[in-house]
């Protein structure tokens, strides 16, 4: 439904999106990843024909966003749901986008009652609204014109737990009936339980794309397996598989050995060891997508890949990411930061 | 919400009566399995439509009404102030007096509003959602023009009424005397004065597409330059007939009297529009055609 061709776009010699191409099927949400200031909003505005590109072709159902006959009724878009005026009710920025759209006023109510927005809040002002009142708004918008596509930009900015699983609800929902949806985040875990599809992108280039297990596996095959293990006896324990010539780290309470789990468990069941705990280190997606766009990270100390922050990273071309990443970190922590 | 949740229907039917929309339903019920968009099933909004809307955005702000009713508001003051002084005086009144000068004062708080229209959507950062939703940005943009000439219209009503009101106090306090000499001309002159000036604003409204600095640009462009002209033409008589061709009030004024008679007149309101309103407009239009929507 939503087709990108080599999509570039340069500010002078600083390179926004660099030949970035994608597709996005109906019936799925693909989920756009990456740090800020990688080129998703560039991308997404490129689509709905609010910057111009440089080179390369962006197309929703075939057509050119401004091909398309009141877009509005096709297309849901919210790029930025602080982009309206903060003078008007919410109730009034959704009968000006009715009108708008040719739709009856009674969509408006509607909407206000699907994003949970009361007549109340509805009345407000939008300079009053909080960060997560303006995002269900925004998203009410966007759905105003009954359309069979979404593109929204950090759509879970600014709601609450809560919320978000809302919107999660909400989405999956549009896609099983056949919707599109494009959404853009820069935070994994959002998009990681919601989307079908992701596309990484850093720098503007697109560094890996699938859906999560073939980006998991892609990721897996690349790298020696790396299990933790917790015995009874963990000091004997680790010289027994430190005997068999298996690499092993002493933490605090668990032992994270490079090995297969079958392998540690081999070795513990020959010499009697009781396991406590056994576990293949699976390290997640958030690894891979802070190695993939480290090169682009702010902060190179997040990068959790065990190379020294500001070594550069190799630069990966677009497609999926090919095998062959630096080794895992030492510490047998897995998935930092995404609770589980 | 009956249809809450439904099941995926068949696509859209590709032909559907205009201003007919499609059965409505929470989120993309059915957003259709097809991957072929069906552009022709949803025309576009009329343009009637877009002024209706464009008028309704520049009330539906504390902001914006205020600024129509202060308008209004220093209307009556004004028109108050010349009955008060006819009062005392009735000598030389007649009802034109109630009218045309107030063109100067309508003149810039008119072309403020104009400005206004243009310069809030990138301020608000709401032409964000205006062009999604309308690609076609001379069309948004013909419709915000129409729209204040639109307010113009309404203003120059309101201006006539008052001035009715006002003469006929006049009137009946000096016994009658009044002389009613509002001509056709007149109306036509009030309205193309005030169409033009609306115009400029506009113009420069969309070349700088900043609120401030547009609303100050417009007094320089009508008052500061002409001023500036005037003097230049004071101290260098060769220059003062070149000037004539660039001061937007000398070249305009008869307009408003209904008065360009001569070669020379035209010569010099074309010169002076052709400068000040056509070419801020054009260059405008295509600054906001290319211009990446922020």
């Amino acid at each position: 439904m939503i087709s990108v061709e080599g999509l570039t776009r340069t500010y002078g010699s600083f390179v926004a999106v660099d030949n970035v191409t994608f597709t996005c099927q109906p019936g799925r949400v693909t989920g756009f990843l990456g740090p800020n200031g990688a080129g998703k909003t560039t991308t997404m505005r490129i689509l709905v024909g609010l910057t111009p590109a440089t080179h390369g072709r962006a197309t929703i159902g075939g057509l050119e966003y401004r091909d398309i006959d009141n877009p509005g009724r096709h297309v849901g878009v919210l790029l930025d749901a602080g982009a309206q005026h903060g003078g008007r009710t919410g109730r009034e920025i959704l009968t000006l986008g009715a009108l708008a759209m040719g739709l009856p006023r009674s969509r408006v109510d509607e909407m206000l009652h699907l994003v949970s927005l009361t007549p109340e809040e509805a009345g407000r002002r939008l300079r009053n609204y909080s960060l997560g009142m303006k995002q269900r708004l925004g998203i009410a918008h966007a759905l105003l014109g009954d359309p069979q596509v979404l593109i929204l930009d950090e759509p879970a900015n600014g709601l609450d737990p809560a919320g978000i699983r809302w919107m999660r609800g909400l989405l999956k929902g549009y896609a099983d009936r056949g919707g599109t949806v494009l959404l853009s985040s820069h935070l994994l875990h959002e998009v990681e339980q919601i989307a079908d599809e992701m596309i990484l992108i850093g720098h503007g280039r697109i560094v890996a794309q699938g859906d999560k297990k073939s980006l998991l596996a892609s990721n897996k095959a690349g790298r020696a397996a790396t299990t933790t293990v917790t015995s009874l006896e963990n000091a004997k324990f680790a010289d027994l598989l430190r005997q068999r010539g298996l690499t092993v780290t002493e933490g605090p309470d668990a032992l994270t050995v490079s090995a297969e789990a079958v392998e540690v468990g081999r070795t513990a069941a020959e010499h009697q060891i009781v396991l406590t705990d056994l576990r293949a280190v699976d390290r997640g997606l958030e690894d891979l997508f802070l190695e993939l766009t480290s090169s682009t990270q702010r902060d190179p100390g997040a990068a959790m890949s065990g190379s020294a922050p500001g070594s550069a990273s190799p630069s990966y071309p677009p497609g999926p990411p090919p095998s062959g990443f630096p080794p895992p970190p030492p510490s047998g922590q897995q998935h930092p930061g995404v609770p589980r | 919400m009956s249809d809450y949740g439904h099941q995926p229907g068949p696509p859209p039917a590709p032909q559907q009566p205009p201003a007919q929309p499609r059965p409505s339903g929470p989120p993309g019920s059915p957003p259709g399995h097809d991957h072929q968009m069906q552009a022709s099933a949803t025309p576009s909004v009329s343009f009637h439509r877009w002024v209706y809307l464009e008028l309704r955005k520049s009330v539906d702000t504390l902001s914006g009404f205020w600024l129509l009713a202060a308008i209004a508001v220093f209307l009556v003051i004004v028109e108050g102030f010349f009955l008060v002084v006819g009062l005392f005086d009735t000598s030389g009144f007649t009802f034109t007096i109630f009218t045309s000068p107030m063109a100067y004062v309508l003149q810039p708080l008119l072309a403020t509003l104009a400005i206004m229209l243009v310069t809030s959507e990138w301020g608000q950062r709401t032409a964000m959602v205006t062009f999604a939703l309308e690609p076609r940005r001379t069309r948004v943009l013909a419709a915000k023009l129409v729209a204040a000439l639109a307010l113009t219209a309404a203003f120059i009503v309101v201006l006539l009424l008052i001035a009715t009101i006002c003469s006929g106090i006049l009137a009946a306090t000096s016994g009658g005397e009044l002389e009613w000499d509002l001509g056709v001309g007149d109306v036509i002159g009030l309205m193309l004065f005030l169409g033009i000036a609306v115009m400029i604003g506009f113009g420069l409204a969309t070349l700088i597409l900043n609120t401030p600095a547009a609303i100050g640009a417009f007094p320089i462009v009508a008052y500061a330059i002409p001023s500036g002209l005037g003097l230049v033409g004071l101290f260098w008589s060769d220059f003062a007939p070149v000037g004539r061709y660039l001061n937007l009030q000398t070249a305009t004024n008869p307009v408003l009297t209904w008065s360009v008679d001569t070669g020379s007149d035209w010569g010099h309101l074309s010169v002076a529009l052709l400068v000040w309103m056509v070419i801020p407009l054009g260059l405008g239009t295509m600054r906001l055609l290319r211009a990446e929507v922020k």
